[in-house]
């Protein structure tokens, strides 16, 4: 298991033992109330027994009392026990002991009850004779005014014996009692009422007799019923198990307590060991972070080490990038290792040239590419001036390579403003072909506007082929000795999204950097051929070197004019006279094939480059198509004349076919163009390049109204 | 000086005195405030009762199908038009089979601490059971007393709304009977309103109610009821004769001790209640208080202290209950 996993699960186990916790609390706190419930119980019933008490009390003590007080207390007391009996808290097992202690406590309470019951009827009888004895004494006197004495003075004896046995409950006082009615029954009157008297009088005094003993036990056992120590007993059950109870929760709790102290610690210490582990691999992280920003030969920071810095970009930094002219032969002459040990050399020497500056920093960007960085913000001829002093000073050293003393020279291109590295190397770049060894960046270099330039070039040209806009366009070729159109050059147009069309010049750089070339020649060389193929004209084609060494351009060519040998026969391929050539051998292998196809030879814009005729001879070009650049002011260009006949001249001399004079653009130009002797005229007088071929082979040339 | 007057803390200073002497006087009067030392209690003006079970209870009660031969209803015998009692001197049951003990009176019925005259039912709904059962009174076997209720056209559907059971039972059927019972109070006595200090007594009935405790009734009668809330002996100074199976709570307990042993009957609404005694064998009030004087007193009661005592008891007649003015 992981220490992640470790942590999750020690956070789970917090989160279960403390919920637990809460859990067993809140039970705890519910059953702490469930419990005083019960225990406030107990003592209510506590509390309305001996109020039961008070009641029976008086009702001995009364000679009238409400007995509903009795049975309403005892209501009470049944409702209470019966809660308590109901109570959530003692349904619990444990409690069952304590239960049976209140269902004890119920049939004490209902012995308690038959006896109260007993005990009021026998105190109705006994209250009321109380009442009667003295009263019927004193009837006695009212109604018998000749009253025997000594019947009166038992009568008395008695009066006084029911007072004293009915207020003390001793059954001392009723062998008095006894006696006296002993007396009273032996007495015999002729009188009915008196007889009559005698006999309720003794009734009375008789119920005390039969009742009182009986009446002094039954108050004496109903409240005597060990009631209360039946609920004593209860409520000790009841407190002795919740002690228990409160006991064991306690104990689960404390332990509950103890778990989760416990996990937090067991968290505590995986997360210290989680930390250990992450310092450790901040630290290996750095390392390796260290070593990729590190240059291997020569130790230096890289290009990656810049780009970390840059993230946190310093005020106005400046970037030198320094390069090594034609390192490439120097690593040829010297071989790998002398130029890495020139790289290394050099990186040592621009080291102590800038290690007294502590506002500047050294990288190595890769191959002979070398960056300082100024942060300083000084003049802005600080760094410039920098830059200078480290290109003099490389440039006075010499570098012992294998006792070989190699002198090099560094270029430097600068920039301050982001982003730093492309800028400072669009400014080196620049260095080339201002042929100036410093270069600042700045906006104006339009460097910029040229990628931009180029990218848009590029996705326009890519758009183009998917979209089918690559258009040949067709201009005429005047033959100025048949006075008819017999020829036609194709051109290639691209229309933009726009429809606007566009010409070789505007994207032919680019489309050659960009590799769309090839591209872009096998679909031109396909339309062109198909469109002449259907008709009588020779045509012209323009082919670049790139073209001719492009396997598959050549072996589609071939097979096409192989097929149609009549096409071959009116083709012209037109080379660039400025195109370096490479490889001779190649383009010459391709001209011979094309040559036994039929196919004709020009070299285009000859005049405009430094070709040399005998290049020329060894092409056995057929035709020449003077440079615009001579054609354009031949009506007034005295020079220009001398040295379009010169080229007429020779090439009539040497064999060539023919001749073309380009850029044909007024009737004034046409005619020395004629005078001169060219073969064939091209230009805006004689016909623009369109998409369709001319109608008229015989044209009228008129000057256009521009 | 015009505005002090108006002043309602003024009013307030002028009235104190004259509240004072009102309160002094109210306690002095006799009755008001005191009745709470009296051995009698009036009846509550308002007793809590659920309202739909007491409905269904009072059909119940009217209802002569809870008999064996349908002529019988609990109302036969606790007729509230004649104070809830039974004007003969022992009740008829089914097939006209008589009874054996005067039917005591079901108004205020749950005020007693026990039902019948022995007291064998602890509460109103444990009682129901017992007429119902009674070979004599109308005589139905639970499982009857099932299948007619069941087969009720309106009893299902009227117990299953208010106790939600999808078959009535008995219990249900008591409970409702009982509910209905507890209804049947009759508060506001003249003698009540008298214990409240809300009238006076006329002077014979004050004589009556002074002689009744002062003779030792209240001894026994006391409480709400009047009575209802002991056991007692009749016959208690001159024993009158016992006889077996008299439902006293001897032929309950089989105890010596409980010869002639009976629930002291409630003395509310008596003017209403006749004929008298466990075995109705007392017709009219003179002759039950001749006898009760005779028996349990031990003397007989002069012409003037009938009069007084019964000027007394008729004080005791309440309202109706008013749930039986309800359809």
């Amino acid at each position: 298991m992981t220490v992640t996993g470790n942590i999750y699960a020690a956070v789970i186990a917090a989160f279960f033992v403390g919920a637990l916790f809460f859990y067993t609390d809140s039970q705890t706190s519910r059953l702490l109330q469930l419990h005083s419930t019960v225990y406030d119980t107990i003592g209510d019933t506590e509390r309305l027994e001996e109020q039961l008490d008070l009641h029976l009390l008086k009702a001995s003590f009364f000679i009238y009392y409400n007995f509903d007080h009795t049975h309403s207390q005892l209501r009470k007391i049944r409702k209470r026990i019966g809660e308590i009996r109901e109570n959530a808290y003692l349904q619990d097992p444990a409690f069952a002991e304590t239960l049976a202690g209140f269902r004890q406590y119920e049939a004490k309470l209902a012995e308690k009850e038959e006896l109260i019951l007993r005990f009021a009827t026998i105190n109705s009888l006994i209250q009321n004779s109380t009442t009667h004895i003295p009263s019927l004494t004193a009837r006695y006197l009212n109604l018998f005014e000749q009253g025997d004495g000594q019947y009166i003075n038992e009568l008395s004896r008695i009066t006084s014996a029911v007072f004293l046995a009915s207020r003390s409950l001793d059954k001392d006082f009723l062998t008095e009692l006894r006696q006296g009615v002993d007396i009273l029954q032996e007495y015999h009157f002729d009188d009915d009422a008196q007889a009559r008297f005698n006999q309720v009088f003794l009734s009375h005094a008789k119920i005390f007799l039969k009742y009182l003993s009986l009446y002094g036990d039954t108050l004496q056992a109903a409240l005597e019923v060990d009631t209360r120590g039946t609920l004593h007993q209860a409520k000790h059950l009841f407190l002795e198990m919740s002690l228990n109870k409160a006991d064991q929760i306690n104990r689960i709790s404390t332990l509950l307590g103890f778990g989760f102290i416990l996990s937090i610690f067991v968290i505590i210490f995986l997360l210290m060991g989680t930390d250990r582990e992450h310092k450790k691999l901040i630290a290996l992280h750095r390392k390796l972070e260290a070593s990729a920003a590190t240059d291997t030969l020569t130790q230096l920071p890289n290009r990656f080490a810049f780009e970390a810095e840059q993230k946190t970009p310093a005020d106005h930094p400046t970037l030198v990038m320094l390069n090594i002219d034609g390192f490439k032969h120097i690593n040829d002459f010297y071989g790998t290792a002398g130029g890495d040990e020139i790289l290394t050399l050099l990186s040592k020497q621009l080291k102590s040239l800038l290690h007294t500056r502590s506002d500047s920093r050294l990288f190595r960007f890769g191959a002979d590419d070398f960056g300082v960085l100024i942060t300083t913000h000084e003049n802005q001829e600080g760094p410039l001036k920098l830059a200078q002093d480290l290109i003099n000073s490389v440039e006075r050293n010499s570098f012992d390579i294998h006792g070989h003393e190699v002198q090099i020279s560094i270029r430097a291109g600068l920039a301050s403003e982001p982003p730093l590295l492309e800028r400072a190397n669009m400014a080196l770049q620049q260095t080339k072909k201002q042929r100036n060894k410093l270069v600042r960046y700045d906006a104006s270099l339009g460097i910029e506007e040229k990628v931009v330039t180029n990218q848009r070039i590029t996705r326009l040209l890519k758009n183009a082929i998917r979209r089918n806009a690559v258009i040949p366009f067709f201009q005429p070729l005047y033959n100025n000795v048949s006075k008819r159109i017999e020829h036609y050059e194709c051109l290639m147009r691209i229309q933009d999204e726009k429809g606007q069309l566009l010409a070789p010049f505007a994207f032919m750089q680019v489309a050659k950097e960009s590799r769309i070339y090839s591209a872009l020649s096998r679909i031109m060389l396909e339309k062109c051929l198909d469109r002449f193929q259907s008709s009588h004209y020779a045509f012209s084609v323009n082919l670049a070197v790139e073209d001719i060494l492009d396997p598959e351009i050549r072996e589609y060519l071939f097979d096409r004019l192989s097929s149609d040998p009549d096409l071959g026969k009116r083709m012209t391929i037109e080379l660039l006279e400025s195109e370096e050539v490479a490889d001779y051998d190649a383009l010459k292998s391709f001209l011979s094939q094309a040559r036994s196809h039929g196919c004709h030879l020009a070299i285009d814009d000859f005049g405009a480059g430094y070709s040399s005729f005998k290049h020329i001879l060894e092409l056995e070009v057929d035709q020449l198509k003077i440079d615009a650049s001579l054609i354009r002011n031949l009506d007034s260009d005295r020079e220009a004349q001398l040295l379009v006949k010169a080229i007429v001249d020779v090439a009539r001399e040497i064999g060539i076919k023919s001749t073309v004079a380009e850029f044909v653009h007024s009737r004034a130009v046409f005619e020395r163009v004629k005078n001169l002797g060219i073969d064939y005229a091209q230009g805006y007088f004689i016909g623009k390049p369109a998409e369709d071929l001319m109608a008229d082979e015989r044209p009228v040339l008129v000057e256009e109204v521009s | 000086m015009s505005k002090s007057h108006n002043d309602p803390a003024n009013i307030k200073r002028l009235r104190l005195p004259w509240r004072f002497f009102l309160l002094l006087g109210g306690s002095l009067l006799p009755g008001s405030t005191l009745f709470a030392m009296e051995p009698i209690q009036p009846i509550p003006q308002h007793v809590e009762y659920d309202k739909q079970k007491a409905a269904l209870g009072k059909k119940l009660f009217f209802d002569p199908i809870l008999s064996q031969d349908q002529t019988v209803s609990c109302a036969t015998c606790h007729d509230p038009k004649t104070g809830g009692a039974d004007y003969r001197a022992i009740s008829e049951g089914i097939f006209n089979r008589p009874g054996q003990m005067n039917s005591p009176t079901v108004f205020n019925s749950y005020f007693n601490f026990r039902q019948f005259w022995n007291g064998r039912a602890s509460n109103l709904a444990s009682q129901v059971s017992g007429p119902l059962h009674n070979p004599v009174e109308m005589g139905l076997t639970l499982e009857e007393v099932d299948r007619r209720l069941n087969q009720h056209p309106e009893y299902p559907r009227q117990f299953k709304s208010i106790y939600g059971k999808p078959r009535v039972n008995i219990d249900d059927m008591a409970d409702a009977i009982a509910e209905f019972e507890k209804a049947l109070y009759t508060p506001n006595a003249k003698f009540d309103r008298y214990l409240r200090g809300e009238l006076e007594l006329d002077k014979a009935a004050l004589d009556g109610y002074r002689l009744f405790k002062k003779i030792g009734c209240a001894a026994c009668h006391n409480g709400i009821n009047v009575g209802g809330n002991s056991y007692q002996y009749l016959g208690a100074v001159i024993p009158v004769k016992w006889r077996k199976d008299q439902g006293d709570l001897h032929q309950r307990t089989g105890d010596p001790f409980d010869k002639n042993r009976y629930k002291v009957p409630s003395l509310r609404n008596i003017a209403l209640t006749g004929p008298y005694l466990h075995d109705g064998s007392a017709a009219s009030l003179d002759k039950v208080l001749k006898k009760m004087a005779f028996h349990n007193l031990g003397f007989e009661l002069s012409e003037d202290q009938l009069t007084q005592l019964m000027a007394f008891l008729n004080t005791l007649t309440g309202d109706m209950p008013a749930i039986l003015d309800t359809p």
